[in-house]
């Protein structure tokens, strides 16, 4: 099975909402400012429930916020 | 730095730096089976200044927390993982400890066994949570 990642678009969703900070982020979510850049630089994973938080916060799909892409060679 | 990370490297420190003194004293005083008084006086010892390390952390952090500073799921699955990796480790050191050693050693020698399992599973736990925060925990 070929190795794959989870990606997203936060920050660039956030640049899109008026700059909107990864507190303010964070806050909207229910998550820590650490999480939310956690999960922007792909170092955690969120559970579904998070994802689906995190794409309401911007108005959007799940797989606009995030992707599952095959993992890019090292 | 968030509380739970600072919280795991302070604990990481003062058990390597406590139990690698605690250890290093008993092997290099080599305290024959006669004076258990000594061994136990240094373990109490050992213990006493890691009370002392839990309680003054406890109230660090009781002082400077922070309304955000709450635990959300990032923390707790690190926390989880670091544990389940942790509980293995101690399972291994109380099967030798409770089911190996009595065949060939026995008193102060199984509990020094027992405190190193201890600790050692502690080390394991406080340094992957350490890790989780660093290099981030992926499913």
């Amino acid at each position: 099975m070929p190795e794959k990642r989870i990606t997203n678009s936060i920050r660039t969703l956030r640049f899109m909402a008026g700059e909107m900070t990864q507190a303010e982020l964070g806050q909207r979510v229910g998550v820590t400012r650490q999480t939310i850049a956690a999960i922007e630089a792909g170092k955690y994973s969120p559970s579904l429930e998070c994802a689906f938080r995190i794409a309401d916060v911007f108005g959007k799909p799940l797989d606009d916020v995030f992707g599952w892409e095959p993992r890019s060679p090292a | 730095m968030l509380p739970n990370e600072r919280f795991a490297r302070v604990w990481l420190s003062a058990l390597i730096v406590i139990f690698g003194a605690y250890f290093s004293t008993l092997a290099l005083v080599r305290p024959d089976a006669s004076s258990i008084a000594l061994r136990i006086g240094l373990l109490a010892a050992a213990l006493g200044v890691l009370g002392l390390v839990a309680g003054g952390t406890w109230l660090a952090q009781r002082w400077r927390r922070r309304p955000d500073d709450a635990e959300d799921e990032r923390d707790r699955a690190i926390e989880h993982k670091a544990s389940a990796v942790a509980y293995r480790v101690l399972m291994v050191g109380m099967i030798l400890v409770g089911c190996v050693m009595p065949f060939d050693k026995q008193g102060m020698d199984i509990v020094n066994a027992a405190v190193f399992a201890i600790a050692l599973a502690e080390v394991v736990r406080h340094g992957l949570i350490v890790v989780g925060y660093r290099r981030g925990l992926r499913a």
